[in-house]
């Protein structure tokens, strides 16, 4: 039985392919199915029960879930603004990784999605985004933003799969915007709230992109390392190396205005008591592990090892530090949650811990992430335009 | 030993029963526990209807509060609150004199009244600029005409940022289904449907009707007044104009209309 590849409307999907793939990827489909498997059940045992399975309660309203949806929102957004910044700024040597990029944003835009429907209360209700939108909220707009990146990533995984190479610059003039305003629409949900004041700040959104670019970053080296050990795909060692260089800016600029905000929480010229209050909590309290081990791992050690001659252009030293910095960019997200939360506005302090019904469903979304990612990695035609010319 | 078609045939067996299985369980259970809403009026808020140019309002003598958590456990009762939902409509806060530092509280305090402290009471503030109003991003919170701030249980889709934008803390989540006994359901006020966020009503069955809130009944001491803050001759107007008082984090500019003796 040969299954033959099928085209629909100029996109070649090579449905035999997965009738080839070795054992191992078998294996890998079927650990990931079962990861899936497991996040559905725990979600079904949520809907039943209620998100009283969750850590979350009144005094701190969001958990796992919306960490990883900003998590994972900056993934998407990081993703495409390195996407557009190949056709806008004419970064050509990224020009291979333009069709891996474009899955990873679109991956990640539905996960983040997906993370915001188990985080609500009555996820089949989300019509009424649509039906009565609500001007003033911030949250309205980052329903509809979401869902404008999501229909970008896909018209724009079209246009190159499908070999429309002049549709990418027009393209481009958008998703950099979108990719932009997800993120920053995003922060702002979370910057204007005027009651939680460790959120309160106009540097949210900057603090958003700087660590989305960061993290994304990471992923692509980490992808761009790992595709050539599982797939045909080959990527030139420099590709790696200017990206490295790139994340030696963003690190530094991550750093420095996340170090305004602690500033301006901290002094004493400027501290106000909740916002210092907050902040003491994550820098010295019972979240100071996280803080502290996130400075290291996203910032610290990554840094030596860009900078230092004798790891700067070793490879798998720099897959190394682009693991540390994924990770540690999401230990920034739990904090940067953690610190507006654990006070409530009436001075009740609650530790937040997620349980294992939260830890099963997050387990299950990635799952399902990176099951997207490996089919569209393996059925769709992802040599690059350049070799083709 | 299991071939390689064997072993596909297999896995999309696998994979399809997973899907289907646990595709079917989440929409038997949404359809089960979350029936399909068209657009619904909130009925509970129009019976009876508000009076026209009346504006509710509170005052609370909080020197003369003992935090014996009478109004709290009225509150429970009149408004159907969940017995194991860990919801209170008001809370009492514990502080030391001399201050009112709204991070350095107690909430629960065992001893009272203990002459070291003093307590305040905290509810639903009714604000005339209220953020949780602006947050919802369904509109499914809205300031009725008197000013009560209300809650459609049929249309919050539960994604908790009116609580975040809360200033007072006084949005609470049903993360469980409320659990009522039967013979001390009120007929007046709806039993919230899980998953959905609820907050103090000024007990609006009652003050409509003409009658006060069930926490202004139910205070021993009789600390709390209640009236139309637009009629110049009802109790809190009264007091308003003879007294010093203070609201709760004014330099927000929510504009509270619960306001304390100071």
């Amino acid at each position: 039985m040969e299954v033959r590849n099928i085209k629909i409307l100029g996109v070649e999907f090579r449905i035999g392919e997965l009738f080839r793939a070795s054992r191992s990827f078998y294996a890998w489909i079927f650990i990931l199915l079962g990861l899936i498997a497991v996040g559905l059940f725990a979600w079904s045992v949520q809907l039943r029960y209620g998100l009283v399975v969750t850590g979350t309660r009144n005094v701190v309203p969001w958990g796992l879930y919306v960490m990883n949806f900003i998590f994972f929102v900056g993934l998407a957004a990081g993703g495409l603004i390195i996407v557009s910044s190949v056709e806008l700024f004419g970064v050509k040597k990224l020009a291979p990784l333009l069709k891996v990029g474009v899955i990873e944003a679109g991956t990640c835009v539905f996960l983040a999605m997906l993370f915001i429907i188990v985080d609500m209360g009555h996820p089949e209700r989300a019509y009424w985004f649509i039906l009565s939108p609500n001007p003033p909220s911030v949250l309205t707009y980052d329903f509809y933003i979401l869902g404008i990146y999501l229909t970008l990533c896909i018209i724009d995984a079209y246009a190159l799969f499908s070999g429309r190479t002049k549709w990418m610059f027009p393209l481009s003039i958008v998703s950099l915007p979108a990719a932009i305003g997800i993120h920053s629409i995003t922060a702002w949900v979370f910057g204007t709230i005027k009651s939680r004041p460790a959120w309160h700040s106009p540097i949210m959104a900057p603090i958003f992109i700087s660590s989305a670019i960061t993290s994304a970053l990471g992923l692509m080296i980490l992808i761009t390392l790992l595709l050539p050990k599982v797939t045909k795909l080959r990527f030139d060692r420099e590709i790696i190396l200017y990206l490295r260089r790139i994340l030696t800016v963003a690190v530094p600029i991550d750093v420095f205005f996340l170090f305004n905000e602690l500033l301006i929480a901290t002094l004493p010229t400027s501290a106000m008591p909740e916002q210092y209050t907050a902040f003491l909590f994550i820098l010295v309290e019972r979240y100071a592990p996280v803080f502290w081990a996130e400075t290291l791992i996203a910032a610290v050690i990554p840094m030596i090892i860009f900078l230092h001659p004798r790891t700067r252009n070793s490879i798998p030293a720099i897959a190394i530090a682009s693991f540390m910095v994924v990770v540690g960019i999401f230990m920034k997200r739990v904090y940067i949650i953690i610190v507006g939360m654990s006070y409530s506005p009436l001075g009740e302090l609650v530790y937040y811990a997620p349980t294992v019904i939260e830890i099963a469903v997050m387990a299950g979304w990635i799952a399902l992430g990176m099951l997207i990612f490996t089919l569209a990695i393996k059925i769709l035609p992802m040599e690059a335009e350049a070799e083709s010319h | 030993m299991i071939d390689r078609r064997n072993f596909l045939k297999l896995a999309t067996i696998a994979a399809g029963s997973f899907f289907i299985g646990g595709l079917s369980r989440l929409s038997s259970i949404l359809s089960q526990d979350y029936p399909w809403a068209a657009a619904r009026t909130p009925e509970y808020w129009k019976t009876p209807p508000p009076k026209p140019g009346v504006r509710y309002g509170m005052v609370i003598d909080a020197r003369a509060c003992i935090g014996c958590r009478k109004c709290v456990y009225a509150c429970i009762y009149e408004n159907n609150t969940g017995r194991k939902s860990g919801i209170e409509y008001i809370r009492i806060l514990e502080m030391k004199h001399r201050e009112i530092n709204l991070m350095e509280t107690e909430h629960y305090f065992e001893k009272s009244p203990d002459p070291d402290f003093w307590y305040l009471p905290t509810q639903c503030n009714q604000c005339e600029n209220p953020p949780c109003v602006d947050a919802c991003p369904v509109k499914a919170t809205w300031k009725e005409p008197d000013g009560i701030v209300v809650v459609d249980y049929n249309k919050c889709i539960g994604c908790r940022n009116c609580m975040a934008n809360c200033p007072y803390w006084q949005r609470k989540f049903n993360w469980i289904k409320p659990e009522v006994p039967e013979e001390d359901l009120n007929p007046k006020v709806p039993v919230r449907p899980i998953g959905v966020v609820e907050k103090c009503t000024f007990c609006i069955h009652r003050v409509r009707d003409g009658m006060e809130p069930r926490c202004v009944e139910a205070c021993p001491l009789r600390v709390r007044k209640f009236g139309d803050l637009n009629d110049p001759e009802s109790a809190v107007s009264k007091l308003l104009r003879t007294r010093r008082t203070f609201r709760l984090k004014e330099d927000l500019g929510t504009e509270p209309r619960v306001f304390y003796l100071g």
